[in-house]
Parts: structure tokens; C-alpha cells; sequence
């Protein structure tokens, strides 16, 4: 079969072709970050850039999950194109409960202090109820996005917390597996947005919009 | 320590509790003669407070050393013995009457406000402090009765103020690692506040005191360098806060206004620029299959408790598909032959729904890279008008390894 | 450097948005099937990976897939569609004829049992939203009909003979129900 793949994969052996496949959709479908040991394509290094080639010509890029881990996500510039025009093809309220989720479970423990790491995917989990209290969202609309959300790995379910003098909370909300695929500099972009969005006033703000003038500006000071 | 362990407290308790400490460890050690006798243990803040507290609601006749230490039973004897003689030993707490024998004693109000005051300047960072500070010289200034010599005073104090500012922050922004960071981000908060209010002092001192012009200068240089200082430390505190630690620099206060006022325009468009996948969930005709076959039987027909509307249902498994059985099912079927027909096979079935299952095994057999089977199929229908089922597919099973 | 090309930025689209719907006369990017409607109006684009490159390679990796709520009711239900949308299995799966989801209902109902009839049209109505949603079906909710989804494209020859046999061994839809009796 010709694909879209060949010119990665015309000059190589059978067994390299099957490595290098595998990997391929282990990253591709496999919605948590795949382990280097299960897979040949991913550990040795000479293979894993033809992944990344192949990857490449389809908009997608190898994302470095964790030490040995590895998955694959929108290239930068793919993705810029992708929303350039304003369009999303994650509708507006998903977009909307999805932040939501992110302020609670992951921005406002950061402030706090209770949590280590620097991951996206790992924080506080939400409660249900805390996330429809605290929000101008209407309560319906917030449930089926959730629902929609988490089919899309976007957001997670875990047993809430149990905390002392509380009543136990059904089910509460974490940021989905799909966060382990956005690029370094997505997941950067993603915590800019969030305080320019919330804190525009800052000094942090200022800085990031600062860092984000363009290169032009820099050259000429 | 005797008393390590003694209340269990959170995280979050303890966190709140060495912000205290710090902050009053900086704010006495101007005044500290001897080492010991600063707070070096969160708890002993609480020791105090508990004794200021029991002198508050003794009224006017005080109380004696014995009450105190009842008042104070929470704590370890010997610590509350402690803490009253350092607090006797600064005035905080004197005799009612100063006369040999006296037993009563009487707590002066200032201690217990300046608590108060390091709690407050713990968990806002003392911005609000610095606001009011702020406020008061400018009254004083602005005051009929104010001299040149209050107008030099109150601008060399600000000056202080932000250049020490100024320097804490450039400071931190090239040293300090991420906890710290997180720990005096507050010193960046509500700045352009404040620097219009220290603003507004020099606009009054130099209009009413041009002589001042000099010192005026100086609180402008202060003022910049802090202006600077920010910038610098924002920046830096951007670029290694790493992927999500700077969220951790805005006010928790911050994130939950944004959180409970913006509509879903504002908070959607904060993922505007980022891509995500749509949910692609691959359906396996043989999980398809599998999931038919077991369909029918009772135990899949659960009823689950009432729930609200749109709330997740707990997942199902996947039917578990038991190898042994279908080994025997098909070494049935196969007796001594290396291959057998389906359309042999399902006519054998009593009904559809047992042909249907039988199907299913075959089906399992072949896809089971452990099983040494394989099913081929060939295009085109069969028809027996009086069998069930009435028509199949020309198939066949083979076995494809020879039997142990 | 030169920004992406199209066939990337298509493929992306196609991962991020489902199967894309495009004007007559839109060519296929490399690796996509070019699905026409049978409308006439327009096509869709479905990316096709080789087959030792597709999701199925993960259960071999040992590796588990997205996560699928219901998976089983909403496997019968993909079933139940393809038994109403797809009259004859030994002509092409696309792009199959429209049903009513009456009748899809009632051979989902064949395949689940008996069950509540409250707890019955609930599993229904979110299989059926899961897959709209993924694009394994197309469902009209206004006119009350479903067709298959361009997804269904990517079953390759082998799959298909599974389907057809599953297809084989499932009832048909009835035709009309007789008028439910009257309540008395």
C-alpha cells in the first residue's frame, strides 16, 4: 500500500517499517503517554525520528511526556493555523468548563501551594458541585460539557476527596490525558493565557505581553 | 521540643503559620536584643495569643500567674510559663499595681494588635498595610499644619520603603527558587496602586515645598527602581516558572473572581489558540460481536440507581472471553478433522441466538492470536428456506497447527 | 521556514474536528478517503493510516484505548445502526441508506434484552450521542434519523467480513410496529 508515509518509510528494512509503525500509533491512538520499554520505535533514537518524520507530515509532533515516556501532539505552527482564524473545533462552552476545570483543580492549588511537579494533568480534584457554585455557567449547559469533555480525555473523574466536616462529594473533575499532549511551548502558552486572562492588571502580565512583542521591537532597542 | 506534635494541623495551617513567623521574625529582629528570646517555633505565636486572649476577657482586675496558666491549659505548662516571663520581661504584660507581692498582672494592648497586624501583613503580603501607611503620610503632609521638615521626613520614608522593596524583588528574581518565588510573589501585587498613591504624596510635598526638590527627586528614583524591579522580577518569574508553576503567582483571590464573574465568552477564549482532539474511539467488529453475544443475558441488564440526568455512568467492562472454553467449544466442533464448515456448524444450532453464539466463539477463535484457528470466509449467501438460520455465509474454520 | 502544508494542516483538522466535510470538487489530501455523499452536496475527508499503523495495534502493545463509557451498549448500538443503515452487506458500507431511529431502537432493544423502558431509550439516546459525537454516525436529531458516519470507512476487508457475518446473525428491523394498544 502507498501512504502518505512512504517517503519516511520507502528505504527501510520490514522489521524497521514494523517498529516504527507501532510506535507510531501507540502515540498516536494510546491516550495516555506510552512508556519507551513497549515499544522499539520509541526507544532507540535513530528510529523514533523517523516516528517524529511521519508525524510531522500529518500536523503532529513526538511530545516528551516524562522521563521515557512519550506521546504526540499538534506541531506549534499546525496549531496556530488551526485556530488563526478564530475558529475551534471545541465548541465555545466546552472551552469555557474546560478553563474552569483548569482555575480550580490546577491554578488555584498552584497558588496555594499543594502541589508539586509542573504538570498540567496533575492537581486538586473538583467537585462537581464546587465547579456549578462558583460560576456565571448555566448548571445544564456545565454537565453536558463535562460529558463531552471527558469522552475526549479532555477532563477525568475521580472519587472526590474526602475532607473532615464535609459531606462526600460525588464525583470531582481533573484536567484529562489529553493534557499530556500539548508541546512544551503549548503548555507554556496555556498558563500565559490563563493570567492574562484572570490577572490582566498584573505585573505578570505585563511581562508576558512584553516577552511576546514582537522580535522586531527587540532588534531595534 | 516539648511541644512538637501537639496540634495536628493541615498543610495549609502550616504553610499560613511560617508565613507568620517570618514575617514576624523580620519585623522584630529590629528590636531584638537576644537570639532566644525570638519566636522560632509557629506555635509559640499561638501560646501568646492564647495569653493576650485570657487577659482580654479577665476585665479590669487581671489575673494571676496561676490563672494565666490555667486560661492557657491547651498548651504545655512549662511553655506557657516560658512565653509569660519573656512577655513579662518586655512589658507586654506588668503587675496591676507595682508593689512587692502583687500577684495580679494586666496585658498592654499594643502586643495583641501588633499580632493582629503580623497575621493581616502574613496573608496579604502587608500590601494593605503599605496602602495605609501610604494614606497617613499623605494626610500628613497634606495637613494645614505640616512643615517642610514633616514633608522631607514623610518623603524619605517612602524612599526607604520601595527602595528596600526594589531591592527584595531584584533580588529574589535572580536567586530565589520557586517556593520562594510563590512565597513573595505578593510583593508584586496591587503595584501600580501603590505607586500612584506614593505618587500623589510627591506631587503634594513638592507643590507645597519646592525646597524639597532634592528628596523629591530621590522618591522618584525609589519609585522607578521599583517600577523596574518589577518588571524585572515578573519577567524573570515568567521564564522559569516552568509550564504551570507561575499560575501559582497570582492571588488565589485573583483566579476565583475570574473564575465566578467571567461569562462563557471570557472563558472560553482563554483556549482559543489551542488545538485539541476529538474523541475517536475505535470499534473492534469482533469486540462488536462480542458485545451482540452477550447482550441478551441478564446480567448486562443492569439497572443503574437513580442518578441526575447527563452524570457519568460507571463504565462497564468489556466481556471477558474465557480461551479455555472457546478451545473446547471449537476441539468440539473440529473432533479429529482440520477444518469444518460454519454453515455446518450454525445449522447444528437449535436457534439464531444459539448460532449466534456459537458464530461469536468461532469468531474469538480466529482473532485469538493464542488459539491456533482461522476463519475464512468466501462472498455470497446460502439459502435453506426451512433451516435456522435461514441462510449463512459459505465459511470455514481451520485449524491451523497440529494438536499436541 | 515555510509554514505547514495543506495535507498536514487537513489531517490535523480531521484529528481535532472529526471526518471533514467539504465542498464538490474538494480533492482528497494524501492518505485521505474521499467519501461523496450520496446527496450529492459536497464529501467527506477521513484520514487513513496504514492498517499496522490504525488503533488496533494498541491491544497487541498491551496498550489500552480511549477511554469509552458504556463501551458495550454503545458496541450494539453501532450494531443496531449498521443492521437498519446498511440494507445489503455485500455492497459498500458507505454511504448505506437513512433510518428512523424508531426502528434502530427497537433492534437495540432486540440486542440488549429486555430492559426498562426508561433505562432502554436513556442508554439508547447517549450511545447514539457518543457516536454523533465520534463520528461513527450521523444523527439528525430534528428529523428524528440516522445514517452512518464516515468513519465506518476505515473497517478494513477483514473487518468487514466480521460486520457482514455480525450483520447475518442480528435481526432485521421490523417493518411498522402495530399501534401500541390503547391505554385503558
Amino acid at each position: 500500500m502507498t501512504s502518505i508515509f512512504e517517503p519516511v518509510l520507502a528505504d527501510l528494512g520490514e522489521r524497521q517499517r514494523d517498529e516504527i509503525l507501532a510506535a507510531f500509533a501507540a502515540v498516536e491512538h494510546s491516550p495516555e503517554p506510552v512508556p519507551e520499554a513497549v515499544a522499539a520505535g520509541l526507544r532507540d533514537a535513530t528510529l523514533r525520528r523517523s516516528v517524529a518524520e511521519m508525524l510531522h507530515l500529518i500536523g503532529r509532533t513526538l511530545v516528551r511526556a516524562g522521563p521515557g515516556q512519550w506521546t504526540s501532539g499538534y506541531r506549534d505552527d499546525v496549531a496556530e493555523r488551526l485556530t488563526a482564524d478564530g475558529g475551534n473545533p471545541l465548541p465555545l462552552a466546552d472551552r469555557a468548563v474546560l478553563t474552569l476545570v483548569l482555575i480550580h483543580s490546577v491554578a488555584i492549588p498552584r497558588t496555594e501551594g499543594t502541589l508539586s511537579g509542573d504538570s498540567w494533568v496533575d492537581g486538586t480534584p473538583t467537585p462537581i458541585e464546587e465547579l456549578q457554585r462558583r460560576t456565571q455557567l448555566p448548571r445544564g449547559e456545565l454537565r453536558q460539557s463535562l460529558g463531552r469533555l471527558r469522552a475526549a480525555g479532555l477532563v477525568r473523574v475521580v472519587p472526590a476527596r474526602l475532607r473532615p466536616g464535609t459531606v462526600p462529594q460525588n464525583t470531582a473533575y481533573l484536567p484529562g490525558p489529553q493534557f499530556h499532549r500539548l508541546t512544551e511551548t503549548a503548555r507554556r502558552r496555556l498558563q500565559e493565557e490563563l493570567i492574562l486572562a484572570a490577572g490582566p492588571d498584573t505585573p505578570l502580565a505585563a511581562a508576558i505581553r512584553r516577552r511576546r512583542a514582537p522580535a522586531a521591537e527587540k532588534e531595534t532597542s | 521540643m516539648t511541644d512538637d506534635g501537639l496540634v495536628q494541623q493541615g498543610l495549609d495551617d502550616l504553610a499560613g503559620e511560617a508565613a507568620v513567623l517570618r514575617v514576624y521574625r523580620q519585623a522584630f529582629a529590629v528590636l531584638a536584643r537576644e537570639a532566644e528570646k525570638m519566636i522560632l517555633s509557629p506555635q509559640l505565636l499561638d501560646v501568646d495569643e492564647a495569653i493576650l486572649s485570657a487577659f482580654a476577657a479577665s476585665g479590669s482586675d487581671g489575673l494571676t500567674e496561676e490563672q494565666v496558666r490555667n486560661a492557657c491549659r491547651a498548651f504545655p505548662e512549662p511553655t506557657v510559663s516560658r512565653r509569660f516571663e519573656v512577655l513579662k520581661g518586655y512589658g507586654a504584660v506588668t503587675k496591676v499595681f507595682e508593689r512587692p507581692n502583687e500577684r495580679y498582672y494586666r496585658a498592654a494592648f499594643a502586643p495583641y494588635i501588633m499580632l493582629l497586624f503580623l497575621r493581616r501583613i502574613a496573608e496579604r503580603g502587608g500590601q494593605s498595610e503599605l496602602h495605609q501607611l501610604l494614606s497617613l503620610e499623605h494626610e500628613s503632609v497634606s495637613a494645614a499644619t505640616a512643615t517642610d521638615a514633616d514633608g522631607r521626613a514623610s518623603v524619605e520614608r517612602l524612599t526607604q520603603v520601595f527602595r528596600l522593596i526594589a531591592n527584595e524583588l531584584s533580588i529574589m528574581s535572580l536567586g530565589a527558587d520557586v517556593v520562594q518565588l510563590r512565597e513573595n510573589a505578593q510583593l508584586l501585587w496591587g503595584n501600580e496602586a501603590l505607586i500612584r498613591r506614593a505618587e500623589k504624596v510627591h506631587a503634594t510635598v513638592l507643590e507645597r515645598w519646592p525646597s524639597l526638590d532634592r528628596e523629591c527627586q530621590w522618591l522618584r528614583a525609589g519609585l522607578a527602581a521599583y517600577r523596574d524591579a518589577i518588571d524585572a522580577a515578573a519577567a524573570r518569574l515568567i521564564e522559569r516558572a516552568g509550564t504551570t508553576r507561575a499560575l501559582g503567582l497570582l492571588p488565589a483571590e485573583e483566579w476565583r473572581t475570574f473564575a465566578r464573574t467571567a461569562d462563557t465568552e471570557r472563558l472560553g477564549a482563554v483556549l482559543d489558540g489551542f488545538v485539541f482532539d476529538a474523541p475517536a474511539p475505535w470499534f473492534d467488529p469482533q469486540v462488536m460481536t462480542e458485545a451482540v453475544e452477550t447482550g441478551g443475558r441478564p446480567d448486562t441488564a443492569r439497572m443503574p440507581p437513580p442518578r441526575p440526568v447527563g452524570d457519568a455512568d460507571p463504565t462497564e467492562t468489556s466481556p471477558a472471553t474465557d480461551q479455555d472454553t472457546i478451545r473446547a467449544t471449537v476441539e468440539d466442533l473440529l473432533a479429529t478433522r482440520d477444518f469444518v464448515e460454519v454453515n455446518e456448524v450454525l445449522r447444528m444450532a437449535p436457534d439464531w441466538a444459539a448460532a449466534r453464539r456459537l458464530l461469536a466463539q468461532l469468531t474469538a477463535a480466529h482473532h485469538d492470536p493464542a488459539l491456533p484457528y482461522a476463519l475464512t470466509w468466501a462472498e455470497g449467501l446460502d439459502v435453506a428456506e426451512a433451516a435456522s438460520p435461514a441462510w449463512v455465509t459459505p465459511g470455514r474454520l481451520t485449524r491451523t497447527e497440529t494438536q499436541p | 521556514m515555510t509554514g505547514p502544508d495543506e495535507t498536514a494542516l487537513a489531517w490535523a483538522r480531521a484529528r481535532a474536528g472529526g471526518p471533514l466535510r467539504v465542498p464538490v470538487g474538494t480533492p482528497a489530501p494524501a492518505g485521505m478517503l474521499r467519501l461523496p455523499e450520496p446527496s450529492g452536496d459536497g464529501a467527506w475527508l477521513v484520514p487513513q493510516v496504514p492498517e499496522t499503523a490504525d488503533a488496533r495495534v494498541l491491544a497487541e502493545m498491551g496498550l489500552a484505548g480511549p477511554l469509552l463509557e458504556q463501551p458495550n451498549d454503545t458496541a450494539r448500538l453501532l450494531a443496531a445502526v449498521l443492521r437498519c443503515c446498511w440494507p445489503d452487506p455485500l455492497a459498500p458500507i458507505w454511504p448505506g441508506v437513512t433510518a428512523g431511529s424508531a426502528p434502530v431502537l427497537a433492534v437495540f432493544g432486540e440486542l440488549t434484552g429486555p430492559r426498562d423502558e426508561m433505562a432502554h431509550r436513556r442508554s439508547a439516546v447517549a450511545a447514539l450521542r457518543r457516536l454523533d459525537q465520534a463520528g461513527w454516525l450521523l444523527w439528525d436529531e430534528t428529523a428524528d434519523t440516522i445514517r452512518l458516519g464516515p468513519r465506518v470507512a476505515l473497517w478494513s476487508g477483514s473487518d468487514l467480513s466480521t460486520l457482514r457475518q455480525l450483520w447475518r446473525t442480528m435481526p432485521g428491523p421490523q417493518p411498522a410496529p402495530p399501534a401500541p394498544e390503547a391505554a385503558p
